[in-house]
């Protein structure tokens, strides 16, 4: 008994020290315990077990710190197997653990508001599309009658401009939202207070905003006695009540409208003509209440649509609700990308462990003479596997240390250069988790590789292997676990090849589709027009001055040298902004106005067309005859002119842009159709009216300025210009315009980019590894080809021999690749366009590609084979 | 070839020392280095099988000691136990940290006084 307690304890110290001395101390204990009595012999029993607990862990580093010291000796005694194993890991770790970084801080780092996942996101779908925006009065029922949802709020883009305070005007995007907003998503303010239901009246006692971090710091130098003063906005005086905690991100504002920096209350009067059911231009989030379902909510909610719609038949057609978690309408648009690079990248990494493992087997082949001196000098199979493992786990370390380098760069140029439709890029970084996965990789693949080669060893010690054989006559067993290898490495390749391939030529068709404008040598900026000036007087009055003060600048921008054109547009083609407005045709009205079909706004200045390359097809453009007060008049698109107006003449004809009731105007021309909602989607029905002539004064142009040269070599100069007509209206988004269309493609481009990058670097891996087991293969086999070469077999055949038998693994892991591959791409459809994921001649280029690859993998081994001299060969062995 | 220097062993542990002395007079199994340190020392150094087998195993591994192949009469012996015994080297190291040790003992007399 007492014996067996003691061998149970002595199992807690190193098999390789129970191996030399556990019998020995047993003996010693079972003498010491037969002399001890009563008492004593407790005292022996418990200091004895205590004794072995403080010495095991000392035991168990000592013999890790000689296993890493032999591992150690053992890397550097062969640098190039070290060199090739670390890059490889470097490489697969690496990636991986740039691709874990940036999945996880974009999709799953959790949002940074309370209860993130119970927050929701609200959409009026409508028949013709989904929608989204809501009508203010449709906010105020949905509020009152909604039972699943808590703090539904509705919030819209606004912009402010600070002035009077001795510093530079400055614009601010800011957000008007309902008071509820930062109580909704669980976030308070840091200094002050979130705003009253009170401040978010009409006609409330008193002005209020709550400020950013960022601006609290910038405008009020971080000063706690900011709250409680009184800033001009936009030549009004407002109270500041808040400042928000620094880092708070915005998301809502973030998503939809640029960062907001301001946030005012939405203050919306119901009697307000935009706060019509029909003025949809709110968006709307909530939380979800205790219990409820998003699914549940959008039940409830599409029956309070339903009930509006019966109540106002004329402001609604067939409406319903679509709810969505935040980061579902956040996050999921970009998961697929993603998740696709993430399966990417695990391919890539399974490629780098394969071709470590095929080296790991070379080297135990080459070390049974060693094994087997080793295991006739008693050492055991497990103080085997301990070594082994421990040079793996070494081996991946250092591989995982050097691969953290190229992903901490990879992910500075991701946060930096990354497409900006992927959400929370700025803030990627590597940090505890990354490092976390890396040595979560490097023990899992340096526990896997040092086992791996245990099978082949174990049972050496025969005396074949006592004399060193190594050198077989046939090397056929240990070729086929690697041709394994190799088909397997070169299958993972082919589904990257084949998915990057397709993804290619899908960014290719796309960004061979013509846009319909021309980007090239346009410069692009924001230029608000607001303050006080701008509001006297009724909306004709206030049409007048906009259009003189954007009329001013364009003359002005004009007249600079290098400036070949100048105009201005409400909404920018493919810079991401819609402005749909209802499209009603004289003598053709629907029964109901929600019925009729949307188009597309464009409010223009100055030579728009041929500043942004947009052709004129049939009628005319807008010229000087099309003033403010001058018979009202617009343009369409060759889709609005084809879709709309069933087979008759558009020109002449009069159409209602928003409600049925707005003033008519006749079409005076049809253009090009533009891409405007991005380059995969189709134009759809597009409409155009001069500046001078819509309802209201326009306050937020973009201006287009056509130039000889570079066109930011002209951003001051239209900045100084914009200065000298009026210095209190800061230009922002200050861009190329051929920055602004492939901004649309970005994603696209950066998922084929990283995949190609992938693929890559896995048909390298593919091709070294083929190289080098076929390299050992043939240099094993150097025996039996002398063999077969002195009983007259020729060089060629060998030769073919040789190279056949290389690239039947290729050729079996270009098939399970390929069909591998097709599926991956059915699931990546909505990352295509234009291409079937099935694509020939991609896939066609995949297999040509790896087929290359691995006959040029194959030939010099091949060819060395062919090359060995058979008396030679024979005499050594 | 390498000269050894003992004093790369050193400081030893109470334990450790008190392993080599009491090998320095003869060959000794497990069993038998307990006993004669708990009696050298009136049981202030208590060695039990993990301590003892954990030094022995280092020392074994760096040469201060090696099996013996003397063992004493069938009638007497134990076939489980092996016997040790001191090497030039671990007697090398016994003297080194001996010294050191009296060294030690001789500048704590010259600063606190008669000890």
């Amino acid at each position: 008994m007492e014996t067996r307690l003691f061998r149970w304890l002595l199992r807690l110290l190193p098999g390789e020290f129970r191996d030399g001395y556990g019998r020995d101390a047993e003996a010693a204990f079972r003498a010491e315990s037969r002399d001890a009595r009563g008492l004593e012999r407790v005292g022996l029993w418990v200091g004895t077990a205590i004794d072995i607990l403080r010495q095991a862990p000392g035991e168990h580093l000592d013999i890790l710190g000689r296993d890493l010291q032999v591992a150690w000796r053992g890397m550097v005694a062969r640098p190039a197997h070290t060199i090739t194993a670390v890059a490889t890991l470097a490489l697969g770790i690496g990636a991986s653990v740039a691709m874990f970084t940036v999945i996880d801080g974009v999709l799953l780092a959790p949002l940074d508001y309370r209860d993130a996942e119970r927050l929701i996101f609200v959409g009026e779908t409508r028949p013709d599309g989904d929608g989204g925006n809501t009508g203010y009065l449709s906010f105020v029922d949905l509020k009152t009658r909604s039972r699943s949802v808590s703090h539904l709020i509705a919030a819209t883009q606004s912009t402010a401009t600070f002035t009077g305070d001795g510093q530079d005007a400055e614009r601010i995007n800011a957000m008007r939202v309902s008071a509820d907003y930062f109580p909704m998503v669980g976030v308070a303010p840091v200094l002050g207070r979130a705003f009253t239901a009170e401040e978010d009246r009409p006609g409330a006692a008193r002005q209020v905003v709550i400020l950013s971090d960022r601006l609290w710091r910038r405008r009020f130098h971080a000063d706690p006695g900011t709250i409680g003063r009184v800033v001009d906005i936009s030549g009004r005086p407002f109270t500041v009540v808040g400042v928000m905690p620094a880092g708070f991100d915005d998301l809502v504002a973030a998503r939809l409208y640029g960062d907001a920096e301001l946030w005012l209350p939405l203050g919306y009067d119901p009697a307000a003509s935009f706060a019509c059911r029909t003025c949809r231009h709110l968006v709307v989030f909530g939380r979800l209440a205790d219990g409820v379902t998003p699914a549940a909510a959008q039940a409830e909610l599409t029956g309070v649509f339903r009930g509006m719609a019966a109540e106002h038949p004329a402001d609604y057609s067939n409406p319903g609700a679509r709810v969505q978690t935040m980061s579902e309408l956040f996050l999921g648009p970009v998961r697929p990308a993603l998740l696709l690079l993430g399966g990417g990248v695990a391919l890539l990494f399974l490629v780098a462990c394969a071709n470590v493992a095929s080296l790991l087997l070379l080297r135990a082949s080459e070390r049974s003479g060693e094994v087997a001196v080793r295991a006739a000098l008693g050492v055991t199979r497990a103080r085997l596997a301990r070594q082994l493992v421990t040079e793996a786990v070494l081996l991946s370390a250092v591989g995982a240390a050097i691969g953290l380098l190229p992903a901490w760069a990879a992910v500075r140029t991701v946060a930096l250069i990354g497409p900006r439709e992927l959400p929370r890029l700025a803030a990627l970084s590597l940090d505890v988790r990354a490092a976390g996965v890396a040595v979560l990789l490097a023990l899992a693949s340096g526990v896997v590789f040092g086992l791996l080669p245990l099978r082949q060893l174990a049972g050496r010690g025969s005396s074949d292997d006592l004399r060193g054989a190594g050198r077989r006559t046939s090397g056929s067993g240990v070729w086929k676990t690697r041709a394994v290898i190799v088909a397997g490495n070169v299958a993972m390749a082919a589904v990257l090849l084949a998915a990057s391939g397709v993804l290619a030529r899908s960014i290719t068709r796309l960004l061979a589709v013509e846009p319909g404008v021309q980007p090239s040598q346009v410069l692009t900026m924001k230029l608000w027009a607001g303050g006080r000036r701008f509001d006297d007087g009724d909306a004709a009055q206030q049409v007048r001055t906009a259009v003189a003060f954007y009329d001013d600048v364009l003359d002005r921008v004009r007249a600079l040298p290098g400036v070949r054109d100048a105009a201005a547009t409400t909404v920018l083609p493919l810079s991401g902004d819609i402005d749909g407005y209802g499209f009603h045709i004289a003598g053709r009205l629907t029964a109901n106005p929600e019925d009729a079909p949307t188009a597309d706004r464009f409010v223009v200045a100055g030579d728009y067309f041929s500043t942004v390359g947009i052709s004129l097809l049939r009628g005319r453009l807008f010229d000087t005859r099309d003033a403010t007060g001058a018979a009202a008049v617009a343009l369409i698109n060759r889709d609005a002119a084809d879709t709309l107006f069933a087979g008759q003449d558009p020109l002449g004809q009069q159409v209602m842009l928003g409600p049925p009731t707005a003033a008519p105007r006749t079409i005076v021309g049809i253009v090009g159709d533009v891409r405007h909602r991005g380059l995969e989607r189709p134009a759809g029905p597009q409409v155009y009216v001069p500046q001078a002539q819509w309802a209201w004064a326009e306050s937020l142009m973009t201006l287009v300025v056509k130039t000889d040269g570079d066109p930011l070599s002209l951003a001051d100069a239209v900045r100084g210009v914009v200065r000298d007509v009026d210095p209190l209206q800061p230009v922002t988004d200050v861009r190329r315009y051929d920055a602004v269309v492939a901004a649309t493609t970005a994603t696209r481009r950066f998922v084929a980019s990283a995949l190609g990058i992938f693929a890559a670097a896995a048909l390298l891996l593919a091709a070294v590894g083929l190289y080098g087991a076929l390299s050992v293969t043939v240099a094993q086999r150097r025996m039996e080809i002398g063999i077969r070469l002195a009983l007259g077999a020729r060089a060629a055949a060998i030769r073919n021999m040789v190279f056949a038998s290389g690239l039947r693994p290729v050729t079996a892991g270009l098939v399970i690749g390929l069909a591998g591959g097709l599926l991956v791409l059915r699931a990546m459809t909505s990352l295509l366009y234009e291409v079937r994921p099935a694509d020939p001649a991609a896939l066609a280029g995949a297999a040509m590609l790896l087929l290359v690859t691995g006959a040029i993998a194959c030939a010099l081994p091949a060819w060395r084979a062919s090359r060995i001299d058979a008396a030679r060969s024979l005499r050594a062995d | 070839m390498v000269r050894f220097d003992p004093s790369q062993h050193l400081p030893l542990t109470p334990a450790m020392f008190q392993v080599l002395v009491a090998l320095a007079d003869g060959e000794k199994h497990g069993y038998a280095v307990i006993k004669e340190v708990a009696r050298r020392t009136e049981g202030q150094v208590v060695l039990r099988a993990g301590t003892l087998y954990t030094v022995i195993r280092r020392f074994v591994d760096d040469g201060l000691i090696a099996e013996s192949a003397v063992r004493p009469d069938a009638a007497l012996d134990d076939e489980r136990r092996r016997y040790y015994r001191l090497t030039d080297r671990g007697r090398a190291v016994a003297v080194a940290e001996a010294r050191r040790m009296a060294e030690t003992l001789a500048q704590a007399r010259v600063k606190l006084g008669a000890i």
